[in-house]
C-alpha cells in the first residue's frame, strides 16, 4: 500500500508493506539516524517526533501515520550546522558510541520546548525512556542543562 | 514482528471495524496504540485493523459519568482537566510513573485493557474506580464491566469503544513496586475508599501484576467495612492483604515476596490517604 | 608534577572527531550501509541445551518465496577454532565450529538461511525442521565436574581443553610462599564464599556484519567488532582463505564492552557470500545478542584472608570456580585476571594463593566483558577484607588503604600471572590511590557516616568502599602500530589499527599527534581499523588502547617530527639542532627564520627535495601500569521491601594524565553505572531447560536515568612515566568496584552481609526478616 509521510518538512510518497514498522520505512527512505536496538519498546533509541511528540518508531506501524508529520535528527542540522542541543551534547561528552543519541536528541528537543528551564529530577524523568549504556547519564544531564541555557539565549 | 501482514485496514465506523474483524476472525488483530501488537512475533495475523482512525479519543462529561474514548493515550488522559477535577491526582500521578514519555504517548486506555496483561497499572486503576466499558459487538453496543470483558472468549469478544467512569465520592490511592524505575510493576495496588463520618463505608482493593491480572480482593474489603478511618486502619488492612493475597511466582518475584509487598504497599497507601 | 608542562592539545577536552557526524545522524554504523542485492541472513538456532543433530529437513523452508540458500554443518568447513579475539596462538581452548553436529546451549546455531528479504529468511528459518537426539544438560556450574555429568565437548580435534571428560575447560593455580602455614600463625583468619552471577553487555548496537566480494574478488567484511585484525586471521583460518584475500573494516560501532571481542556474526555471512557470490548481511535481534554471543563469566570464590591484630594482612587465598558456558573463548584468561588484577593490590602479604577451575555448562558461552575477571575476583577479595575489618573493629577503608600497594613497590604476581601464561615483572611507577581515597572519602563524608548510630525507622542508610587496580594492555604481548603522512595544507593523515568503539580513541590519538607536532587537532585526519589501510593493532581490549596504541602513535609522530626538522634544516640552511617545531611552523631558533608546514610540505611534494614525509611505529608495552580506583557508595535500604537505593556513588581514579579529561571521566562514569546495574538491577534468569528468559531490555533491566540519585566521578592528578604524555588506562577499572562497595554499604546500613550478587531486593528482604531488623 502507499502512504504519504512528511519527514523534516519534506513530502514523501512511499510504497510499504502493510505490516511494516515506521522505523524500517524511515531507514529505507534514507533516514539512517533512526536506529533499531531492542525491538521491545524498551530502549528509546528509535525515538522520532510525531507531530512534535516523542514516540517509538520500532513499534509504530507505518500505515498508522499516513499523512502525518515526522521529525528525525537529520532535520535539525540541515545546513550542516549543529543544533544547540547537538552542540551541548558534544561539549559535555554526552555522546560516546552515539547509538542512543538520535533518539535522545529528539526527546530532549520536545522536552525543552515544554520545559525550558528544567532541574535534574525533571530531566531524568523526561528522558527515562532513552537508555544509554556508555555514558552513565551524568554528562547527558549536563548536556540538557547546557542546551537549555543555549536555547534561552544565555549561552552561545 | 508480524511477518505476513497482507492488509492494514482503517475503518471509518465501528460497524465497519467489527465486520472486518469478524470476517477474518483468526487472522486479524485490532490495533489501538499498537504497542502490544507490534511486539507480537508471529506470521499468523494477516489483517491489521486500526481503531485509531475511528477518532474515539475524547473525554466528555455526561451528568454523573465521564465517557472516555478508548483510543485516548494515557498521557492525554491523565492530563485531562475533567479527569483531574473529578479524580484529583489519582490518574495524574499514577499514570505518570508508567513506562516512559514515549510509551505514554502511544499506550491507549482501551488497548491496555484489551491486551489482558497482568502487569497493567492502567487496569488496576480502572478497577479501583470501578470503571465500566462501552463495547461494540455482535449485539451492538453494550455496557459491561472489565471483569466480564476479560472472561469472554475470543470469538465472543467485542471492541471496546469507551471507558465510563462514575463521578463518586471516593478517595483513591495507587502504588507500585518495580525493580528499575523504567520497568513493569512487580506488583501494584489500587485502593478506593468511601468515607462517611470517619467510617469506611465501602472500599475497593485491587492488586495487580500478581503476576496475574488485577483483581478485587473482597475479603479485604469486607474486613475493613465499617471500621474507623484512623491510624490503625493501615495496619489492619495490611494484615488482611497478607492473609488473603493470591498470586504466583515468575522470573520477577516469588509469590511470597509479592504477598509481602502488596501488604506493605497497602499500608503505605492508606497511611498517605489518612494524612491528607 | 615536574614532568607536567602546559599542553596545547592533550589533557584538553577536545570535541570528538567523529562527534558531529554521529550527532547529525549520518549513516556511519554497519547497518546504515545499503547494499542493493544483498542477501539477508538469519540463523536457525537450537531450542535444546544439549543435543546431537540427527537430521535437518530444509524442504519446506526452501519453498518459501525469496529463499536462496540454506546451509548446515555439511556445507561449511569443519575447522575447529576459538571465537576469542586474542593474539595468536590464542590462550583459549579450540572447541568451536562454524556449525557443529552437536548443540550445546539454547541458541547454538544450527543452520544458516539466506533470502532476498529479512521476512522471508525469518519465515523460512521457522520452517527448517531439525530432529535432535536430546542429551542430559549441565545447567549448574557447580555440578559440571560431578561424576557421571554429561560430557559437553566430546568431539575429536579439540585443543587445550584441560580435561574434557570432566568438563574442565581450563585450570590454574599459583602460590607465593606457603599460604596455609602463614594463615595458621595469623591472629585473625576470615574465610567466606562469594558468588557473583553473570551479566549481559547490553550494548546499544546489536551485532551486525556485511560481507561481499569486491571487484578484485577479495572478500570484504564490514563488521561491528572490537578486533578487526584477529577477525581477519580467524576467518582466514576457518575458511582456508589466504589472509591477503580478506579485508576487514570496522566503521563506527555502537558499543561493545567486550561483547564484540570475538567472532560472532562474520562466519555466517561469509559462508553465504562464498556459496552464492552475493553480498550477505545479518544483524542480530536483541534476544540473539543476549543469548547467543557472549555473557560474563559467573564465578564463585572461597576467599581467605589472614591478618595480625594490628591489621597487617599476611596471607590471601582465592579458590575459584568459573562458568564458561558452552564454549571456552576467554576461559583461562578471564579466570586468571580475577587474581592477577586484584591480588597485587595487597602486596605486603607473606603468602598468596590463587587457583581454580573453569568449567563448561550448557548455558550461553561466557567471554570477554569489561573488567575481564577482575570485578568477580574483587567482589570476593574486597568483601572478605571488609569482613576482616569488622572482626578487627577497624575502619575498612583504613585497613584496605594501609595494606594497599604504593608507588615504587611491586608484587611477585606481576611476574607470575600474565595472559594465560607467565607475566612480566614491573614496578609501580605511578600510584595515586591515596589521593583517590582522600578525595572520595571527603565527598561521601566517610568519617561522619561509617560509624553512624542506627536510627529507628523503615529506611536505613550506610556507606561502603572498595579499592581497585587494573592494567594498561598486556605487557610484552599486545602490539599496536600507527603511521602518519603529511599533506600540502599542513595536515597529517593518521592511520592506526586501534579500535574506537565509542570510547573516543580516534580523538585522543589525534590529540597525541597534534601535541607532538604542535598542530591543531582539526589538522589530524584519523582513519582506523581497516586491515587493508591501517597498520596492525590487537584491538580494543585489556585497556590497551591509550597506553599501547597511544605510545605507537606518539612514537610515529615523533619520528615524523624529526623528518620535518631534517627537511626544514635543509630548507632554512642550518643545523637540524637549531630547528624548533612550533605552532604549525618549523623555525630556526638562532635567527627566527621560519617556514610554515603548509609551505614546506607543498614544496616537498613538488619542488624541493621531493619526498612524501611519513613515519610509522609499533609499540609493545614492557609493563602494564595499573590505574587505581577508590569507590564509595552510600545506600538507603527500605527495610520493609528490601529495595536498595544508591543515594550517592563516588569513584575517584588515577589514570595517569588523561589525554581527554571529559572522555576519560566518561569512561569512568559509564563503567560505574554498569557496575551499579550489575549489583542491583541486572539479573540474568534461565528457565528449567537452560533457555535465557531475560534476553531483551523488557526483562533485563540496565539502569535507567532514575535508578540512582547521585554519581560523581573524578580523576586525580597523576603521571605515568612510561605512558604517552603520562597516560595510563581508564576504560575497564570503573566496573570493578561498585559491586563490593554496595555490598559493603548494605552491610553498614543493615548488618546484613550479602555474599551473592546481584543483590535482589527479594533476597535482601528475606535476610532482613530472618534477622528481625
Amino acid at each position: 500500500m502507499k502512504i504519504k509521510l512528511t519527514v523534516n518538512k519534506k513530502a514523501h510518497e512511499v510504497q510499504i508493506d502493510p505490516g511494516e514498522m515506521l522505523l524500517d520505512v524511515l531507514r529505507r527512505l534514507g533516514y539512517k539516524s533512526v536506529r533499531r536496538s531492542c525491538d521491545s519498546a524498551s530502549c528509546g533509541n528509535c525515538t522520532v517526533l510525531l507531530e512534535g511528540k516523542p514516540i517509538l518508531s520500532c513499534i509504530t506501524f507505518a500505515a498508522s501515520v499516513d499523512n502525518c508529520s515526522i521529525e528525525t535528527v537529520e532535520g535539525l542540522s540541515e545546513k550542516e550546522e549543529l543544533h544547540p542541543i547537538q552542540e551541548a551534547i558534544l561539549e559535555t561528552g554526552g555522546s560516546q558510541c552515539g547509538y542512543c543519541i538520535s533518539g535522545l536528541t529528539l526527546t530532549i528537543k520536545s522536552f525543552l520546548a515544554e520545559n525550558p528551564d528544567p532541574d535534574d529530577e525533571e530531566i531524568k524523568k523526561a528522558l527515562v525512556g532513552n537508555l544509554c549504556r556508555c555514558t552513565g547519564y551524568e554528562s547527558q544531564i549536563k548536556a540538557v542543562k547546557l542546551a537549555a541555557k543555549k536555547l534561552r539565549g544565555e549561552k552561545r | 514482528m508480524l511477518l505476513n501482514v497482507k492488509a492494514y485496514h482503517k475503518p471509518r465506523s465501528i460497524d465497519e471495524a467489527f465486520n472486518i474483524w469478524s470476517d477474518h476472525k483468526d487472522e486479524s488483530v485490532l490495533i489501538a496504540g499498537g504497542t502490544n501488537v507490534a511486539l507480537m512475533k508471529s506470521h499468523i495475523p494477516k489483517h491489521l485493523i486500526d481503531l485509531k482512525s475511528l477518532g474515539l479519543n475524547d473525554v466528555k462529561e455526561k451528568g454523573n459519568e465521564i465517557v472516555v474514548g478508548a483510543m485516548i493515550d494515557i498521557e492525554s488522559f491523565r492530563k485531562n482537566q475533567a479527569i483531574r477535577k473529578n479524580f484529583g491526582d489519582f490518574f495524574f500521578k499514577s499514570f505518570d510513573d508508567i513506562a516512559s514519555p514515549q510509551l505514554r504517548n502511544m499506550i491507549t486506555i482501551g488497548g491496555s485493557i484489551a491486551a489482558k496483561v497482568g502487569w497493567s497499572d492502567v487496569t488496576t486503576c480502572l478497577l479501583a474506580t470501578e470503571s465500566r466499558l462501552m463495547t461494540f459487538g455482535i449485539n451492538g453496543y453494550q455496557n459491561i464491566n472489565i471483569t466480564e470483558f476479560n472472561r469472554l472468549p475470543r470469538d465472543k469478544k467485542p471492541i471496546i469503544t469507551h471507558i465510563i467512569l462514575s463521578k463518586e465520592d471516593f478517595i483513591y490511592g495507587f502504588s507500585r513496586f518495580t525493580k528499575s524505575a523504567f520497568d513493569i510493576s512487580l506488583v501494584n495496588v489500587g485502593i478506593a475508599l468511601k468515607i462517611e463520618s470517619d467510617i469506611v463505608k465501602r472500599s475497593r482493593f485491587v492488586i495487580g501484576s500478581r503476576p496475574q491480572l488485577p483483581d478485587r480482593f473482597l475479603d479485604v474489603e469486607e474486613g475493613i467495612e465499617n471500621l474507623k478511618f484512623d491510624d490503625n486502619l493501615p495496619t489492619i488492612a495490611r494484615n488482611l492483604v497478607f492473609e488473603h493475597f493470591t498470586g504466583g511466582s515468575n522470573y520477577l518475584a516469588s509469590v511470597e515476596y509479592r504477598r509481602h509487598l502488596a501488604s506493605v504497599l497497602t499500608e503505605r497507601i492508606l497511611t498517605e490517604l489518612g494524612g491528607v | 608534577m615536574s614532568e607536567r608542562k602546559k599542553f596545547n592539545y592533550v589533557n584538553k577536552n577536545e570535541i570528538k572527531v567523529d562527534g558531529p557526524s554521529i550527532l547529525k545522524g549520518k549513516p556511519v554504523y554497519t547497518d546504515d550501509f545499503d547494499f542493493p542485492g544483498a542477501l539477508h541472513v538469519v540463523l536457525v538456532r537450537s531450542t535444546y541445551p544439549h543435543a546431537r543433530i540427527k537430521s535437518i529437513d530444509k524442504e519446506k523452508a526452501l519453498k518459501v518465496p525469496g529463499v536462496v540458500e540454506i546451509l548446515t554443518y555439511e556445507d561449511v568447513p569443519q575447522k575447529i577454532f576459538t571465537k576469542a579475539g586474542q593474539g595468536y596462538p590464542e590462550p583459549s581452548p579450540y572447541d568451536s565450529f562454524i556449525l557443529s553436529k552437536k548443540v550445546r546451549y539454547v541458541g547454538d546455531p544450527v543452520a544458516i538461511v539466506a533470502a532476498e528479504t529479512v521476512n522471508a529468511a525469518r519465515i523460512a528459518a521457522s520452517k527448517v525442521n531439525v530432529e535432535y537426539e536430546k542429551l542430559e544438560p549441565v545447567l549448574d556450574f557447580k555440578k559440571a565436574t560431578k561424576d557421571g555429568a554429561p560430557v559437553i565437548h566430546d568431539e575429536e580435534g579439540t585443543k587445550d581443553i584441560y580435561d574434557p571428560s570432566r568438563n574442565i575447560a581450563s585450570h590454574y593455580e599459583m602460590e607465593v610462599g606457603n599460604t596455609d602455614e602463614v594463615m595458621e600463625k595469623c591472629d585473625y583468619v576470615v574465610e567466606k564464599t562469594y558468588h557473583i552471577n553473570t551479566q549481559l553487555h547490553a550494548m546499544m548496537e546489536p551485532h551486525v556484519s556485511i560481507s561481499y566480494y569486491d571487484a578484485n574478488g577479495r572478500l570484504v567484511v564490514i563488521t561491528s567488532t572490537q578486533v578487526p585484525f584477529h577477525t581477519r586471521r580467524i576467518l582466514s583460518m576457518i575458511f582456508d582463505i589466504p589472509i591477503r584475500k580478506i579485508r576487514v573494516i570496522k566503521p563506527r560501532i555502537g558499543g561493545g564492552f567486550g561483547g564484540k571481542q570475538a567472532v560472532h556474526v562474520e562466519p555466517y555471512v561469509i559462508a553465504v557470500t562464498l556459496k552464492t557470490g552475493r553480498p550477505a548481511r545479518m544483524i542480530f535481534e536483541r534476544p540473539e545478542v543476549s543469548m547467543a554471543t557472549n555473557i560474563r563469566h559467573e564465578m564463585e570464590f572461597k576467599a581467605t584472608v589472614g591478618a595480625s591484630k594490628d591489621g597487617t594482612i599476611k596471607a590471601l587465598s582465592l579458590d575459584g570456580l568459573s562458568n564458561t558456558g558452552a564454549y571456552g573463548e576467554h576461559a583461562l584468561t578471564v579466570f586468571m585476571v580475577a587474581g592477577s588484577k586484584t591480588l597485587p593490590l595487597y602486596n605486603k602479604v607473606e603468602a598468596v594463593r590463587f587457583r581454580g577451575d573453569v568449567v563448561y555448562t550448557n548455558l550461553p558461552p561466557a567471554g570477554a566483558y569489561r573488567g575481564y575477571g577482575a570485578p568477580q575476583g574483587l567482589f570476593a577479595l574486597d568483601c572478605v577484607i571488609d569482613e576482616l575489618a569488622h572482626e578487627l573493629e577497624a575502619d575498612p577503608l583504613e585497613l584496605k588503604r594501609k595494606n594497599a600497594i604504593k608507588e615504587g613497590e611491586t608484587s611477585p604476581i606481576f611476574k607470575i600471572m600474565g595472559e594465560g601464561t607467565e607475566g612480566v615483572e614491573q614496578i609501580v611507577r605511578s600510584c595515586k590511590l591515596d589521593e583517590c581515597i582522600e578525595k572520595g572519602k571527603k565527598i561521601i563524608k566517610w568519617d561522619e557516616k561509617i560509624n553512624h548510630k542506627k536510627e529507628p525507622g523503615k529506611k536505613v542508610r550506610g556507606v561502603g568502599c572498595a579499592l581497585a587496580m587494573q592494567g594498561s594492555g598486556i605487557a610484552k604481548v599486545d602490539m599496536g602500530a600507527a603511521s602518519v603522512k603529511v599533506n600540502e595544507d599542513g595536515s597529517v593523515n593518521l592511520h592506526l589499527g586501534a579500535t574506537d568503539l565509542g570510547t573516543g580513541s580516534d580523538t585522543i590519538m589525534a590529540q597525541i599527534v597534534a601535541e607532538t607536532l604542535d598542530i591543531p587537532v582539526e589538522k589530524v585526519i584519523v582513519y582506523s581499523s581497516d586491515t587493508d589501510m591501517t597498520p596492525f593493532d590487537v584491538g580494543a581490549y585489556a585497556s590497551s588502547t591509550t597506553y599501547v596504541s597511544g605510545n605507537a602513535v606518539k612514537n610515529a609522530a615523533e619520528k615524523l617530527k624529526n623528518r620535518i626538522k631534517e627537511k626544514a634544516a635543509h630548507y632554512l640552511n642550518t643545523d637540524v639542532d637549531n630547528i624548533e617545531v612550533k605552532n604549525q611552523h618549523a623555525l630556526n631558533k638562532e635567527n627566527g627564520e621560519k617556514i610554515s608546514f603548509s609551505d614546506l610540505f607543498t614544496k616537498l611534494f613538488y619542488t624541493f627535495e621531493q619526498e612524501q614525509l611519513m613515519a610509522s611505529a609499533s609499540y609493545v608495552g614492557n609493563e602494564s601500569p595499573p590505574p587505581y580506583l577508590a569507590t564509595f557508595a552510600e545506600v538507603e535500604v527500605d527495610l520493609e521491601t528490601g529495595k536498595v537505593d544508591v543515594l550517592k556513588i563516588v569513584s575517584v581514579a588515577d589514570c595517569g594524565m588523561p589525554i581527554n579529561p571529559i572522555q576519560a571521566r566518561g569512561q569512568l562514569e559509564g563503567a560505574t553505572m554498569q557496575g551499579l546495574g550489575w549489583a542491583l538491577y541486572e539479573d540474568v534468569k534461565y528457565d528449567g531447560r537452560g533457555r535465557m528468559l531475560t534476553n531483551d531490555f523488557f526483562t533485563y533491566k540496565i539502569p535507567s536515568r532514575m535508578d540512582y540519585v547521585n554519581m560523581e566521578c573524578y580523576l586525580v592528578d597523576s603521571y605515568e612515566p612510561s605512558g604517552p604524555f603520562g597516560a595510563k588506562s581508564i576504560a575497564e577499572i570503573g566496573i570493578d568496584t561498585p559491586v563490593p562497595a554496595i555490598a559493603n554499604a548494605i552491610y553498614n546500613a543493615t548488618g546484613i552481609r550479602l555474599r551473592e550478587a546481584p543483590f535482589s531486593s527479594e533476597k535482601l528482604l528475606m535476610e532482613i526478616l530472618k534477622n528481625e531488623i
